[in-house]
């Protein structure tokens, strides 16, 4: 029986890899399957490499005496990423599974159920972890001076921290789903949950350095931290040696996963089978008519904010862009001596083509329209049996996606203008246009890659919105295009003032952008129309 | 009002409408029935321009559906066997955005709205609840009040009346009826063969793609049961 289930677990995650858009999903061509491993692998790589820069970084500051503080924030920021990957999966997998009732209605002890699946959420948060657990102890080889068994101490760790994190992903998962049992608009909840993990998580990583310098400083750690963070304290003690240390966090680890394993069991088939409490009244609507455009882009703008992994998966784009602008505004002088400093090795440098590509590379990771005809699934009848042509229904989708990271984008140029704009006045004006270029250029290229290659046949919302060549393509190619503008702006600086390099960008993406357009009204079309 | 003509349609090498030609006039209603997979959605999304096809032709109202697909799509209306809504919607949200993509007037799509969703007893506060909270009958009592919303001259149901409580299943059958009184036509697939023998003027049966009849039901049944007709054609050696 354990096996079966197991067997059923396996194939559900297999399926991410192998079927477009889940288990009963066709089967992708091995070349396809192929290159989805490779870019996740690209993926887990670049994010194990940006990892280990900042851990080897960080090591640096420390010696003999303090390198328990190092394992300290390693554990925080794993146990930051291992939660924020695995809270949702265990929401979906254990909580609000699909299977649920179906598994429950046979001869199955709901405890095995709960075992596999359990099981299936520590591998999967172990994966997680390794993105941070890998890199830092990859660093902690290469640049600490510990014995070689405080070296196997420390990569045992990652076992008392993925017991713990578990347990912790179970509790939170716990409540997250007791909420949205009882509120009528549980995506808010979900939106608002995944928001303030994103938001620890960035609060730890940027706040991480410092915290090590000012607990360097002290020469010692506090005994608020010590006590107050007594799990990861002393797992920094652990991966210098401490035999202690690894006791504590063994049993913490064990029995906080024990415990978290008895409370499921206990209460796992009273929360499946609870009367949900959401009903199927609501206030009466009102009777309203509007124009066929605007109706397709409220149509739009309802898919897309309701759905928190649609928000949270496309549009981080938005807060890098405001945070940038933020702190040039705050830091204005730091922007203006990098001008200065460049300026002198290029003559024509005056930094308006420079805030216009660091607004365009924060912009990147804005891709609204990539999974934008994905994410009509199943529901792609209703637009496609109504009198509406193609060409409207991806205006519709350009225009929310111009809606939502443009304002964010034009706001971040803006300040970059003022800052560097009294050199050069045509480079201020002609960057938010290069903004306004680059975005649309994001827009339709996401839009393009998902008619040709839509996820249509999903069961889960995340599959259209995370997995599919278009998503990729979209992030990756503009990452790539950025890059290139990006050379292309330093070499071009040698000859040209920054006001030609933009204009000359902007005719190179407005005649890209007419390139795609004109493709969806083409031949895009055709492809749309054959879609079921 | 629906022309079907030499109708070809295939998925790879599998053929899964071959040849298939039958008309419904205005005032009509047709059962189009046929065992599963006998290719009986594949001619409805044909005919709503859903889908392509690779030879015949369809024709609504005079207007080719391969010509001028939009145009079709104005006459019609269409509710497939599971509809599967905005489900980020509410009720009401739906109704309006289907309302104004086909332009309907304030006045008209109150009026619609409230005489059908009375009828099916979909409440205003059940239209007015998000779409993620309706049970599969509600789903298919929506469906169905948006198909009559901007008054098409054809309309297009797959299984209409599965999920349908009593009720609302004898209404639907009374508004079918009375649509095809005002001069409407509809053609619709189901299983049920009472229902289709009761309510239709006329049938057309499908079998592996091929129409094996078709015609006006007192035709097509003559004096035993449409059930007993439908049993030959799929077993004749019993």
């Amino acid at each position: 029986m354990i096996k079966a289930l197991f067997r059923k677990q396996f194939a559900e995650l297999i399926s991410q890899f192998n079927r477009r858009g889940g288990v009963k999903g066709k089967r992708r061509s091995t070349s396809s399957i192929a290159t989805f491993l490779l870019l996740f692998a690209l993926v887990f790589v670049s994010l194990g490499v940006s990892f280990f820069v900042f851990f080897k970084q960080i090591l640096g500051a420390f010696n003999e005496s303090s390198y328990e503080i190092y394992y300290m924030i390693v554990g925080l920021i794993a146990t930051a990423i291992g939660l924020m990957g695995s809270v949702f999966n265990a929401y979906s997998t254990i909580y609000e599974a699909k299977d649920n009732e179906m598994l429950l209605s046979m001869p199955i002890p709901p405890s095995r159920i709960l075992f596999v699946r359990v099981t299936a959420l520590s591998a999967m948060t172990l994966l997680y972890e390794s993105a941070v657990l890998l890199p830092a102890f990859i660093a902690y080889c290469l640049e600490a001076r510990v014995s070689a068994a405080s070296l196997v101490a420390a990569f045992f760790l990652v076992i008392p921290l993925t017991l713990l994190v578990v347990a912790l992903t179970v509790g939170i998962a716990f409540v997250v789903a007791a909420i949205a049992r009882r509120v009528k608009n549980k995506r808010a909840i979900t939106l608002v949950a995944s928001v303030l993990l994103v938001v620890l998580f960035y609060v730890l990583y940027f706040r991480a350095q410092n915290a090590a310098m000012a607990l360097v400083e002290l020469g010692t750690v506090p005994s608020a931290i010590r006590y107050g963070l007594f799990f990861f304290y002393q797992m920094g003690c652990a991966s210098t040696g401490s035999a202690f240390g690894m006791g504590v966090v063994l049993l913490t680890g064990i029995l906080a996963y024990a415990l978290a394993y008895f409370l499921l069991s206990k209460y796992f088939m009273r929360f499946v089978t609870q009367r949900r409490t959401v009903s199927s009244k609501g206030k009466v609507g009102v009777v309203k008519a509007g124009g066929r455009r605007l109706a397709l882009f409220k149509r739009e703008w309802r898919m897309y904010s309701s759905s928190p992994n649609y928000v949270l998966n496309t549009s981080f784009g938005v807060l890098f862009s405001i945070a940038i602008a933020i702190f040039a505004i705050i830091k204005p002088d730091m922007f203006r001596q990098a001008r200065t400093l460049v300026s002198e090795a290029l003559p024509h440098f005056s930094g308006t083509g420079l805030g216009a590509l660091i607004v365009m590379f924060s912009c990147i990771m804005n891709d609204i329209t990539a999974p934008s005809i994905s994410i009509e699934g199943r529901r792609l009848w209703v637009i496609r049996s109504l009198p509406v042509p193609a060409s409207e229904v991806f205006c519709a989708k350009i225009a929310l996606h111009l809606a939502v990271a443009l304002p964010g984008a034009l706001f971040a140029s803006v300040v970059f203008s003022v800052i560097y704009g009294a050199a050069d006045v045509a480079g201020a004006i002609l960057a938010p246009v290069a903004v306004v270029a680059f975005t649309l250029f994001n827009a339709c290229l996401g839009l393009c890659v998902n008619v040709r290659r839509p996820v249509l046949d999903w069961r889960d919302e995340m599959m259209a919105v995370k997995t599919g060549l278009s998503v990729f393509v979209s992030i990756f190619g503009g990452m790539m295009l950025s890059f290139v503008m990006m050379g292309l702006y330093f070499v071009a600086a040698l000859v040209f003032p920054d006001w030609v390099y933009l204009a000359v960008l902007i005719v190179a993406l407005f005649l890209a952008d007419y390139g795609m357009l004109h493709w969806l009204r083409t031949k895009g079309t055709a492809r749309f129309e054959k879609l079921d | 009002m629906l022309e079907i003509w030499n109708l070809t349609k295939s998925y790879g090498d599998k053929k899964a409408v071959d040849d298939l030609s039958f008309t419904v006039n205005a005032g009509e209603l047709c059962a189009f029935i046929g065992h599963n997979g006998a290719g009986k959605t594949t001619t409805l999304k044909c005919v709503v321009g859903i889908l392509g096809f690779e030879g015949g032709s369809i024709r609504v109202d005079g207007v080719s559906v391969v010509d001028d697909p939009i145009e079709v799509k104005r006459r019609v209306a269409y509710v497939p066997d599971n509809p599967d809504l905005y489900d980020f919607m509410t009720g009401m949200q739906y109704l309006n955005f289907i309302a104004d993509i086909f332009g309907v007037s304030e006045e008209d799509r109150k009026a619609r709205i409230d005489k059908y969703g009375a009828a099916l007893t979909l409440t205003p506060e059940e239209i007015g609840a998000s779409i993620s909270t309706y049970s599969h009958g509600m789903k298919q009592k929506l469906a169905l009040i948006s198909a009559f919303l901007h008054d098409p001259k054809l309309i297009i149901l797959d299984e209409p009346f599965v999920g349908l409580d009593p009720k609302a299943s004898h209404v639907l059958k009374e508004t079918m009826r009375e649509f095809c009184r005002e001069g409407g036509a509809i053609l619709f697939s189901t299983h049920i063969l009472e229902v289709a023998e009761k309510l239709c003027d006329k049938v057309a049966i499908i079998k592996g793609g091929r129409l094996v009849t078709y015609g006006s039901m007192d035709e097509v049944k003559g004096d035993s049961s449409l059930e007993d007709v439908f049993l030959d054609m799929e077993d004749p050696h019993d």
